[in-house]
């Protein structure tokens, strides 16, 4: 078992199996530095957990797919992603900086399945973005593809 | 790069409208390194294939250009697509088209009218026809 401490100073046992999905972790524990518990300063509780369900889950993908677990997974990984933007991005960084390369990605593909539709007011609004472009740059923009500024799939509201 | 990372799954139409977000998407999404990317992950991805259909009759607004989505999935999108240029609609009609491996079609009209079209981002850029050049030799 691995010991991992949150920055809210709570700890959580993890199966070493588990815990090695995170390329970060892997290599601490290769080069003998994971003797006691590992402290991640820059992950709460609340997202440690997310993470420990995912990495739990996911242990053994390899089988997955010889015992037809597949579905199972895909389900779990659905339903996973089905959380709020903050709490979502909070597990971006978290996964970021643990190095967790295939919960990087489902949570970037929700993120980015989140965006598409958005109008650029509610993408700068849903990610804190101030805009520093002149207005006259905004229409050269637009002027360039004003059809990607069209259309009836383009959402200005902010979830 | 988390950014890099989400912007990679957009799709061009969103990649285009998010390039007005801050300066900083801007210069990324334009990034000629993104773009070589960004083609090469779609290339091997078939739900982002087009079907590109081409037709119509002489001398009337009836050209049309459909490009249809190539996944077999219920919600596949064909969309009719405005001709590259205005002229095609006015004069010509295609006689002649063919596509390269990366997307782009080369579109030759009548009257000598040579067009590169990247249907993706529909941009056009009309190259000097060379049969026109030695037509106007003949003449002379």
């Amino acid at each position: 078992m691995v010991k991992l401490k949150s920055n809210d100073d709570k700890e959580f046992e993890v199966e070493e199996a588990a815990v090695i999905q995170s390329e970060m972790i892997k290599n601490m524990i290769e080069d003998g530095c994971a003797t006691s518990v590992i402290p991640l300063p820059n992950i709460d509780s609340k997202t440690l957990i997310k993470v420990i369900e995912y990495l739990n889950k996911h242990i053994n993908m390899g089988k997955a797919a010889e015992t037809g677990e597949e579905d199972d997974l895909k389900e779990f990984d659905e339903q996973f992603v089905n959380m709020g933007w903050e709490e979502l991005f909070d597990v971006i960084m978290a996964a970021n900086y643990l190095n967790i390369h295939e919960l990087m990605e489902l949570c970037c593909q929700s993120a980015a399945d989140r965006l598409k539709n958005k109008s650029v007011r509610a993408v700068r609004e849903m990610l804190k973005i101030t805009n520093d472009l002149t207005e006259e740059e905004e229409q050269e923009i637009i002027n360039d593809a004003p059809w990607a500024f069209e259309g009836p799939e383009i959402d200005d509201t902010v979830n | 790069m988390i950014t890099l990372q989400i912007l990679q799954k957009l799709h061009v139409k969103s990649l285009l409208r998010f390039k007005c977000v801050c300066k900083l998407w801007h210069s990324l999404i334009e990034n000629p390194q993104f773009i070589k990317f960004y083609h090469n992950s779609s290339k091997s991805d078939v739900n982002l294939h087009k079907i590109f259909i081409t037709g119509g009759e002489c001398d009337n607004d009836d050209n049309y250009f459909y490009s249809l989505d190539t996944s077999l999935q219920h919600d596949y999108v064909a969309s009719l697509i405005r001709p590259p240029i205005s002229r095609v609609n006015l004069f010509s009609r295609v006689s002649f088209t063919c596509s390269s491996s990366n997307g782009i079609l080369l579109m030759i009209f009548s009257h000598d009218l040579i067009v590169l079209w990247n249907s993706t981002i529909r941009e056009t850029r009309k190259i000097p026809s060379p049969i026109s050049e030695k037509k106007k030799i003949e003449r002379m």
